[in-house]
C-alpha cells in the first residue's frame, strides 16, 4: 500500500501525470482521483475492489487530463492493452501502476504493461466457478434457459450501469441511444433488456478481460458473467482470443482465417 | 410525405397462375404511404413500362416497387424507366414475386400471402430509400504493365496501338521473359526469338511506351482510374542514357564463372552482363553480389574500359511514383524445383535437367549454339528420356493440377532431339497426353509416327547414375503391365508451372486474390476471366494459371481491351452502393478499417482550421469501396452506413415481415 | 392461465412458422433465383431480405426478427473463397460462430438460428434447405412465447 501512495506521489509530484484513478482508502473502496501529490494517501488497494479504471479513460473528462495514471490490477492491465489496440489511448499518456493482491508491482508504460502481463500473467484464465455456471445452463433445455433469462432480464431497469463500468463501452453515442433507426427498445420491459444485455456482451466478443466490473456495478445483480464468459471461452477455443495481451492485435470481429471452423454452416 | 406506387406483373401467367396480382394490388395500395396499386399482364412491356412512367409524373410518386420477376432480371430496365420519368432510380425497388414465389409454390393462397409480404417489405424499404447519383471517378488514361513477358509486352503494345500510355515495368534486365530462352515453338516449330523480338523492339520504341527494366512494384496507393504505383528503380550501375551497349564492358569483366540464369545455368555470364544477346534494352547491368568492385572495392576494370563513361558504382536503387487508371498483372511463371524429387535425384543429379535448360540447349543461340551435349561431359546423349507431369497431377509431393504446356513441349523436345541426333532414341514417359488444341494432337501424332519419339504410358519410379555415367531410368510401362528400364544419357522432367517468388505480395499490394497454389484469381471463372477482385485490375497469361503462348497472348489482349474499354471515357460511373462514416458518432476503434476487404475504411483526422488535429475517426474511400457493408456490421455503434442498405431501410424492411 | 394456454395450444400440423432469411445478393439470392427458375418447390414459410453480403449482416438484424415474431432465422451466403467481395463472409462466418453460442445459452438453439453456405449455382440445395428448415422448425413449435426476446403482443 505504502509504495502504492509512494509511487503516485511521486508521478504527480514530478507531473508526469496531471491525474492518479485509484481506489480510496474506505468501506466499498470506491475510485477515488488524486490530482495532488498530498491526495495520494487516501489510495488503497486490495482484492475487494471490483471497479475496472480503466473505465474512466475512455471518458471525455478524462482524455481532458492527459496523460494520467491508473491503478491497475491484472484484469485492468489488460483492459489498457485492449484500449491500446482500439487506438483509444495516445501513445505514452497512460500510466499504469500495477497492483496484485496487496503487493504494488510497479509503474508500467503501455509496452511495459504488455510485457508484464506476459511474463507474469500469460495463464490468466476465468474462474472455473463461472464456467460451472455457464455449463450448469447449458445443461438445462432451450425453453429453461428462456425462462431464466427472463426473469433474469426482467429485474434489468435500463440503468445502463454495466456500461458505465465497461471499459470497452467507449462509444460516444452507444447503439442503444441510435433512435434512427431504434434497434434497441429502451423501455425497461422484455425484449429491449433481453438484447441490450445480448449486444452490450456481444460488443465485447474478444475484448472482455473478465473484469466482472459490469455485473459488480449491476444494482439487480443480473448475472451478466455468463455471457460475457460463454462468448470468452467460444472465442478462445475457436479462434485463440485472448483479449489484453497484445496491443497490437487485430479485433476479433474485423478480422478473419480462411481456417475458422464452420462446422456448423449447412 | 412518401408517396408509393407498387406495380404488380402478372408475368403472363408466370406470376398469375399461382398469385393472384389483382389481391396483392389491392392489398399493397392499402399499405401506408402507398398511393398507386397496379397490376398488369406484362409489366416489362412498353406498355407496363409506361404505366409506370405515367404514374410516376401524374400522381409525383416519391418511390415505386415493382413486383415481378427478379431484380436480376429487370432491375436495370425498370429503373431505368423510373429514370426517364424524372424519378432517381435508387428510389425503385424490385419485389421477387416470380423466382422466389410464384415458380417455387403452387398453393395459390400461400403463394398470395407471400407475395403480399414481399410486397410490403419492399414498400417498407422504399419509403427510407434516398436518391442516389452515380460515383464518377475520373480516369487517368495511363496503364501499368507489370512484367516483361510475352504476355507483358503483348498486352503494352495493344493498349499503346489503342493511342493510350502504357508503364511496362520488367524485374529483370530484359524484356522477353520465358519465350526469349524457347529454342522453337510448338505447334510449328518457329523459331521463338524469331517471331518475339521484333515485338521485343516494338515495346521498347513504341512512343506511347514507357519501359522500366530491373524495376519492381514497391507500393500501390488509390483505387481503379487513379492508382499511384511506387516503382523500385533497382541499381543497374550503369547509366543507360550514356552506354551504347558496344559490349566492351562485359567482354573486360575478369569475374566470368557465374552461371546464366537465361541458359538455365548451363552457359556463363561475367559480373557486368545482358542476359543473352538480343536482350532488350541490349545494355548490361551489374550483378553486385558477384562484381568485386561493389563487393570489396576492387577492380573497377568495366569503368575503366567503358569509352562513354557509363558506369557508375555509387548507383543506388530509386523510388519512382507513377499515376496510372488500370493495372495488368502479367508476372508469369517458373518451373517447379525438382529436387523434391529424391527418387529423381532430388536435382543433384547434373543430367537430369528441366525443360528450360533443354529448350536453352536445343537454341541455335544457347550455349551450345543448339547442339545437344549433355552438362555432364559434354558428349552428345544418345538415348534421351523424357518425363511428364513431374510435380503435377501429385498432390502429396508436388502439384495437385495439370501444367497444361508440358504435354506439348515435351512432344516438341522429343522432335527436336530426333531432328538433331538422328540416331538417338527419345522416349517420353506419360500418364496421359493433353494435345487439346489447334494443329496440337496432330504435332503430337507426327512426334511419334514421323520422328520415332517413344511413348510409354507410365510413371518412373527411380532415377540413379551408374558409375559409367548412363543414367538408370527405372520405369513401368502400364499399358503393357511391365516394368521398364532404360538406360539414358539425358532426362528431360517436365516441372510443373507454378508462380513466379513474390507474385503473392504483389497481388496483396494490388488487392488481387490468389489461390492455394498462388495463381491470381481472376473475377469470374466463366465470365470475367481476365479482370480481378480489385476493379482496374487485369490479369494476363501465366500469373493466373499455366497457359501456352497462344492462350497467354489472346488473354494479354483481351486485358489491353478490358484496359481501353475503360479508358474510352474520361470518368468512370460507379454503382452508389458505398458505406459512409458518422464522423461525430465515430469513436475510431478502426474495426472497419480492419475488416475493410478493399483498404477503403481508412484513419481520418479532424483538423481545426489551423491544420491541428482534433480527433481521429474512419473514413471511406469512395473509389476503393465496392458496397459490401462488412464495415457497417463491425461497428458497434452504427456510425457506419452503407448506401442503398441502410440500417434504417433493414430496420423497415425488418418490421413489415 | 396457463391452463388456458396448453388446452388451446394448436395441433403441430397446423403451426406454420415464420422463418426470416437474411441472404447475400450473389450467392444464395442468385441460387434462390435458379431454384425458381428450375421450378423446385418448396415450403412457403420463408421471407427473404436481400444484402449485398453476409458481411452486412448485423447480430442485431436477427434479434429484430425474433423479436417481430420469427420462429426461426436463416442466414446465408457464399461459400468460403467465393465471396463476391473476396471476405465478407469469412468475416461473417466468425461472427456466428460466437453469436450462436451466446443465442444458445439464452435458449435461442440449433432449432431456430440456422446457417448454410448456398452458392448462385445451387438451386436444389436453396429447395432443400428451406424444406429442411421449415421441417424442422415446425417440429420445434413456436418460438418459446416466455422468450424475453419476443416483442409482446
Amino acid at each position: 500500500m505504502k509504495a502504492l501512495r509512494e509511487a503516485a506521489e511521486k508521478l504527480l509530484r514530478e507531473k508526469r501525470v496531471s491525474l492518479v484513478i485509484g481506489y480510496e482508502d474506505r468501506k466499498g473502496r470506491p475510485a477515488f482521483f488524486a490530482a495532488k501529490p498530498e491526495d495520494c494517501g487516501r489510495l488503497a488497494y486490495d482484492a475487494s475492489c471490483r471497479q475496472n479504471l480503466a473505465a474512466y479513460l475512455g471518458k471525455p473528462e478524462i482524455r481532458a487530463r492527459l496523460p494520467v495514471a491508473v491503478v491497475a490490477p491484472p484484469a485492468v492491465l489488460r483492459s489498457i492493452v485492449v484500449l491500446t489496440a482500439e487506438s483509444q489511448l495516445p501513445p505514452g499518456q497512460v500510466l499504469a501502476l500495477a497492483v496484485d493482491g496487496d503487493s504494488f508491482l510497479g509503474t508500467f508504460d503501455a509496452a511495459g504493461v504488455a510485457e508484464l502481463l506476459r511474463a507474469k500473467y500469460s495463464t490468466l484464465a476465468p474462474e472455473p466457478a463461472l464456467l460451472e455456471r455457464v455449463q450448469g445452463l447449458l445443461q438445462k433445455s432451450p425453453a429453461e434457459r428462456a425462462a431464466f433469462w427472463e426473469a433474469e432480464f426482467s429485474k434489468c431497469t435500463r440503468c445502463y450501469a454495466c456500461r458505465a463500468a465497461c471499459p470497452g463501452c467507449y462509444c460516444s453515442r452507444c447503439i442503444v441511444e441510435k433512435n434512427a433507426p431504434q434497434w434497441i427498445s429502451t423501455a425497461a420491459l422484455g425484449h429491449g433488456n433481453y438484447t441490450w444485455s445480448v449486444m452490450r456482451a456481444f460488443h465485447q466478443s474478444g475484448r472482455c478481460t473478465l473484469c466482472g466490473a459490469c455485473e459488480a456495478a449491476c444494482p439487480q445483480g443480473l448475472p451478466l458473467m455468463l455471457l460475457n464468459a460463454v462468448l470468452d471461452r467460444e472465442a478462445l477455443e475457436e479462434f485463440g482470443s485472448r483479449p489484453g495481451y497484445d496491443p497490437e492485435a487485430k479485433p476479433l470481429i474485423g478480422s478473419w482465417s480462411a481456417d475458422d471452423d464452420h462446422s456448423y454452416m449447412r | 410525405m412518401a408517396r408509393i406506387g407498387v406495380f404488380i406483373c402478372h408475368c403472363g401467367e408466370n406470376i398469375g397462375r399461382t398469385v393472384d396480382c389483382a389481391a396483392v394490388s389491392a392489398a399493397a395500395a392499402k399499405m401506408p404511404g402507398v398511393v398507386v396499386g397496379m397490376d398488369y399482364k406484362y409489366m416489362c412491356s412498353d406498355p407496363g413500362q409506361q404505366m409506370i412512367r405515367k404514374a410516376i409524373i401524374e400522381q409525383k410518386l416519391t418511390g415505386v416497387v415493382v413486383g415481378a420477376c427478379s431484380p436480376r432480371m429487370h432491375e436495370r430496365t425498370f429503373r431505368a424507366a423510373a429514370a426517364e420519368a424524372g424519378l432517381n432510380p435508387y428510389l425503385l425497388e424490385m419485389a421477387n414475386l416470380r423466382e422466389h414465389c410464384s415458380w417455387v409454390h403452387s398453393n395459390q393462397a400461400e403463394a398470395t400471402q407471400k407475395a403480399i409480404d414481399l410486397v410490403r417489405v419492399m414498400v417498407a424499404k422504399v419509403r427510407r430509400n434516398r436518391p442516389l447519383r452515380p460515383i464518377r471517378v475520373p480516369v487517368e488514361p495511363t496503364a501499368l504493365v507489370v512484367g516483361g513477358g510475352i504476355a507483358g509486352i503483348q498486352a503494352a503494345l495493344d493498349i499503346a496501338a489503342g493511342g493510350k500510355k502504357v508503364v511496362l515495368v520488367e524485374s529483370g534486365p530484359s524484356i522477353g521473359g520465358h519465350m526469349a530462352r524457347l529454342s522453337e515453338t510448338f505447334p510449328t516449330l518457329d523459331c521463338s526469338q524469331c517471331i518475339l523480338t521484333p515485338r521485343m523492339v516494338e515495346a521498347a520504341s513504341h512512343p506511347n511506351i514507357t519501359l522500366m527494366t530491373y524495376s519492381e512494384v514497391a507500393s500501390v496507393e488509390g483505387f481503379v482510374g487513379n492508382f499511384t504505383v511506387t516503382i523500385r528503380r533497382k541499381a543497374r550501375y550503369v547509366d543507360p542514357a550514356k552506354c551504347t551497349g558496344c559490349g566492351d564492358c562485359f567482354n573486360k569483366c575478369p569475374i566470368k564463372k557465374i552461371p546464366n540464369e537465361f541458359d538455365a545455368g548451363l552457359g556463363l555470364r561475367r559480373a557486368i552482363y545482358v542476359p543473352f544477346p538480343q536482350a532488350v534494352p541490349n545494355k548490361p547491368v551489374i550483378d553486385a553480389a558477384h562484381c568485386t568492385m561493389l563487393q570489396k572495392g576492387k577492380c573497377g576494370l568495366c569503368a575503366k574500359v567503358c569509352p562513354r563513361g557509363a558506369i557508375d558504382y555509387q548507383d543506388q536503387d530509386r523510388l519512382e511514383k507513377v499515376k496510372v487508371g488500370a493495372v495488368v498483372l502479367a508476372t508469369g511463371f517458373q518451373l517447379w524445383d525438382h529436387a523434391a524429387y529424391g527418387e529423381y535425384g532430388g536435382g543433384r543429379l547434373r543430367d537430369v535437367i528441366d525443360g528450360f535448360a533443354f529448350e536453352r540447349l536445343a537454341s541455335a543461340s544457347g550455349p551450345t549454339a543448339g547442339l545437344i551435349k549433355r552438362p555432364s561431359d559434354g558428349k552428345e546423349p544418345k538415348t534421351v528420356v523424357f518425363l511428364q507431369c513431374c510435380g503435377s497431377r501429385d498432390d502429396k509431393v508436388g502439384k495437385k493440377y495439370c501444367s497444361k504446356i508440358c504435354c506439348m513441349y515435351t512432344a516438341k523436345h522429343a522432335m527436336l532431339y530426333r531432328h538433331k541426333v538422328h540416331d538417338g532414341r527419345a522416349v517420353v514417359f506419360y500418364m496421359d497426353v493433353r494435345a487439346a488444341g489447334k494443329g496440337y494432337e496432330e504435332f503430337v501424332r507426327r512426334a511419334i509416327e514421323a520422328d520415332g519419339a517413344e511413348y510409354v504410358r507410365g510413371r518412373v519410379s527411380r532415377i540413379t547414375r551408374r558409375r559409367d555415367g548412363k543414367l538408370v531410368v527405372l520405369g513401368a510401362d502400364t499399358l503393357a503391365g511391365r516394368p521398364v528400364t532404360i538406360d539414358a544419357d539425358l532426362v528431360v522432367l517436365a516441372d510443373a508451372v507454378v508462380p513466379r517468388p513474390g507474385s503473392e505480395k504483389l497481388a496483396q499490394l494490388f488487392g488481387v486474390g490468389y489461390d492455394q497454389d498462388g495463381f491470381y484469381s481472376e473475377a469470374h471463372p466463366k465470365l470475367r476471366p481476365v479482370e480481378t477482385a480489385a476493379a482496374g485490375v487485369f490479369l494476363a497469361g501465366a500469373c493466373q494459371a499455366p497457359k501456352d503462348i497462344p492462350e497467354t497472348v489472346s488473354q494479354a489482349s483481351a486485358a489491353a481491351a478490358k484496359v481501353l474499354g475503360l479508358f474510352a471515357k474520361p470518368e468512370l460511373e460507379r454503382e452508389p452502393v458505398i458505406a459512409r462514416v458518422n464522423r461525430t458518432t465515430c469513436a475510431h476503434c478502426r474495426a472497419c478499417i480492419s475488416a475493410c476487404p478493399y483498404g477503403a475504411a481508412k484513419d481520418f483526422d479532424i483538423v481545426d482550421r489551423a491544420g491541428k488535429v482534433l480527433r481521429a475517426v474512419a473514413d471511406v474511400n469512395e473509389g476503393l469501396c465496392q458496397g459490401c457493408g462488412t464495415c457497417a456490421s463491425v461497428c458497434r455503434s452504427h456510425s457506419v452506413d452503407l448506401d442503398g442498405f441502410t440500417d434504417e431501410q433493414i430496420h423497415a424492411e425488418l418490421n413489415a415481415l | 392461465m396457463m391452463k388456458t394456454e396448453t388446452s388451446t395450444a394448436p395441433a403441430p400440423a397446423a403451426f406454420e412458422p415464420r422463418i426470416t432469411a437474411f441472404v447475400c445478393n450473389w450467392c444464395t439470392y442468385a441460387g434462390a433465383d435458379l431454384a425458381g427458375t428450375s421450378r423446385l418447390q418448396y415450403a412457403s414459410n420463408m421471407r427473404i431480405i436481400k444484402l449485398p453480403c453476409t458481411g452486412r449482416i448485423d447480430p442485431l438484424f436477427v434479434l429484430k426478427a425474433f423479436e417481430n415474431g420469427a420462429d426461426a432465422v436463416l442466414v446465408s451466403g457464399c461459400h468460403p473463397g467465393d465471396c463476391h467481395y473476396t471476405s465478407g463472409n469469412y468475416h461473417a462466418r466468425r461472427r456466428w460462430t460466437l453469436f450462436r453460442k451466446l443465442l444458445a445459452l439464452t435458449g435461442i438453439g440449433d432449432d431456430r438460428l440456422f446457417f448454410s453456405w448456398v452458392s448462385a449455382a445451387e438451386g436444389q440445395k436453396f429447395a432443400d434447405l428451406v424444406n429442411d428448415v421449415t421441417a424442422k422448425v415446425r417440429k420445434a413449435g413456436p418460438f418459446c412465447a416466455v422468450h424475453p426476446g419476443r416483442r409482446a403482443s
